[in-house]
C-alpha cells in the first residue's frame, strides 16, 4: 500500500484513521519544533501544531494526489500560523518575545547545556522572522534549499542570502560567550 | 560548482558555508562534490569549515523535545472520522449541483440581451408574396378601407369613388369572357 504523505492524505480525508496516526507521527514533532524555534515558546508552539493539524484535517477530504508536495504545503501553513500568531502579539503591549539576554556569564563561570541552549535560543529568536524562518526550516528541519526557498515563496538566492545573513548574526551575537559554551557545551 | 579559478571556488565554497553550515549533507548536491574536492587540496578551505563547524555545534545545542502524548491525543482526537468524511463527501455532492444551477442562473440574469429589431420597423419590412402578386392591379380599396361608420361590416359598404377594385374588374373579366 502507498504510504507516502500524499496517499495518506487522501485516506485520512475518508476517514481512515491509521493514515491520520501516521501523519501525526510523522509530522508533529517536526511541526511543534518548527514552530517553537519560529516563536520561542513552547505552548505557543504546541497552540500552533494543533491549529496546523485542524487545517490539516479539514484539507484531508480536498486532497487529490499531485496537487502539492504535502511537506512543502504543510510548512507553508505552519509557517503563516507561526507569522500571524507573530503578528498579532507584536500588536499587544506586552508580549512574551524572547528577551534579549545580557552578554552572557563570565567566562570563568561554568556553563551548562542548558544554558547553551538558552544563549543560542536567544541568538535565534533575535533575528528577523524570515531569516529566523530559513535558518529553523534548512538547519534544524533539514529541509533541501529549495524546498525552504518553495515554502518561504523566495528564490533560492535569496534563501542563501537569509541564510548567510542569519547565521552570520547568530555567530556575532555569541562570539562574546562562544569559546566558554563550545568549551563547555 | 563548477572547476573554475582557485579563488572564485574559495568564495563559492565560503558563500556555501556561511550558508549552509559545515555537513556536506545540507549543501546543493550539485555543487557538492566540487566543494569537497576543494576541501581536500585547500588549507584555507578548511579553516572556513571548521569555523562553520562552530557554528553548527552550537545551534545543535538547542535540543529539540517530542511532543507530549496529550498533544497527539488532542490533535487526532479532531481527526476525520468515516461519519464526519460521508458528512463531506454528502455536502460536496449536494453542493456541486447546487453551485452549477447558481452559475446558470447567474449568466442568465447577466448576460448581455441579443440584439433585435424593433417590432415596427419588423413589420414595415415584412412583404407577403400576395402583395407582389396584386401589385399590377393597385391598391385594392375594399380591402383596406376600414368599416367603421358603414352598415354592413361584413360585406364592406363604402361609396369610394376610385377606380373597380382589382377583385371586381378580375371577376367582371371572368364574366365578360
Amino acid at each position: 500500500m502507498d504510504d507516502s504523505d500524499e496517499a495518506l492524505m487522501v485516506r485520512a480525508g475518508i476517514g481512515d484513521r491509521s493514515a491520520c496516526q501516521l501523519l501525526v507521527q510523522r509530522h508533529l514533532g517536526r511541526i511543534v519544533g518548527f514552530a517553537h524555534r519560529t516563536l520561542g515558546s513552547r505552548s505557543d508552539a504546541e497552540d500552533v501544531a494543533q491549529d496546523v493539524f485542524l487545517r490539516l484535517w479539514a484539507s484531508a477530504p480536498r486532497w487529490k494526489v499531485g496537487s502539492a508536495r504535502f511537506s512543502t504545503w504543510l510548512y507553508r501553513v505552519a509557517m503563516n500560523v507561526c507569522l500571524d500568531r507573530l503578528a498579532k502579539k507584536r500588536e499587544l503591549p506586552d508580549t512574551d518575545v524572547p528577551e534579549p539576554i545580557d552578554d552572557g556569564p563570565e567566562p570563568s563561570v561554568a556553563v551548562h547545556a542548558s544554558e547553551v541552549a538558552r544563549h543560542v535560543t536567544a541568538a535565534v529568536a533575535a533575528l528577523p522572522d524570515a531569516q529566523r524562518i530559513a535558518v529553523t526550516l534548512c538547519h534544524y528541519q533539514g529541509l533541501r534549499n529549495v524546498e525552504a526557498a518553495d515554502v518561504m515563496g523566495v528564490s533560492v538566492e535569496a534563501l542563501e542570502s537569509l541564510l548567510a545573513r542569519g547565521r552570520r548574526a547568530i555567530r556575532a551575537r555569541l562570539r562574546p560567550v562562544a569559546g566558554a559554551l563550545l568549551g563547555n557545551g | 560548482m563548477a572547476d573554475y579559478g582557485q579563488t572564485d571556488a574559495l568564495a563559492r565554497l565560503e558563500h556555501l558555508l556561511a550558508a549552509y553550515g559545515a555537513t556536506p549533507a545540507r549543501w546543493p548536491t550539485a555543487e557538492r562534490d566540487a566543494a569537497l574536492r576543494l576541501l581536500e587540496r585547500s588549507a584555507a578551505a578548511r579553516a572556513l569549515r571548521d569555523e562553520a563547524a562552530e557554528l553548527d555545534r552550537l545551534l545543535d545545542a538547542v535540543p529539540s523535545d517530542p511532543p507530549s502524548a496529550a498533544l497527539a491525543r488532542r490533535v487526532l482526537a479532531a481527526a476525520p472520522t468515516r461519519r464526519v468524511a460521508r458528512v463531506w463527501r454528502r455536502t460536496l455532492a449536494a453542493a456541486v449541483p447546487l453551485a452549477a444551477a447558481a452559475a446558470v442562473a447567474l449568466w442568465l440574469t447577466t448576460r448581455e440581451p441579443v440584439p433585435t429589431a424593433p417590432t415596427s420597423l419588423a413589420l414595415g419590412e415584412y412583404t407577403s408574396p400576395t402583395d407582389v402578386l396584386l401589385e399590377p392591379y393597385g391598391p385594392d380599396v375594399y380591402a383596406t378601407v376600414p368599416s367603421i361608420g358603414c352598415a354592413d361590416s361584413v360585406l364592406g359598404c363604402p361609396d369610394v369613388p376610385t377606380a373597380e377594385p382589382y377583385s371586381e374588374r378580375r371577376a367582371s373579366g371572368r364574366a365578360r369572357a
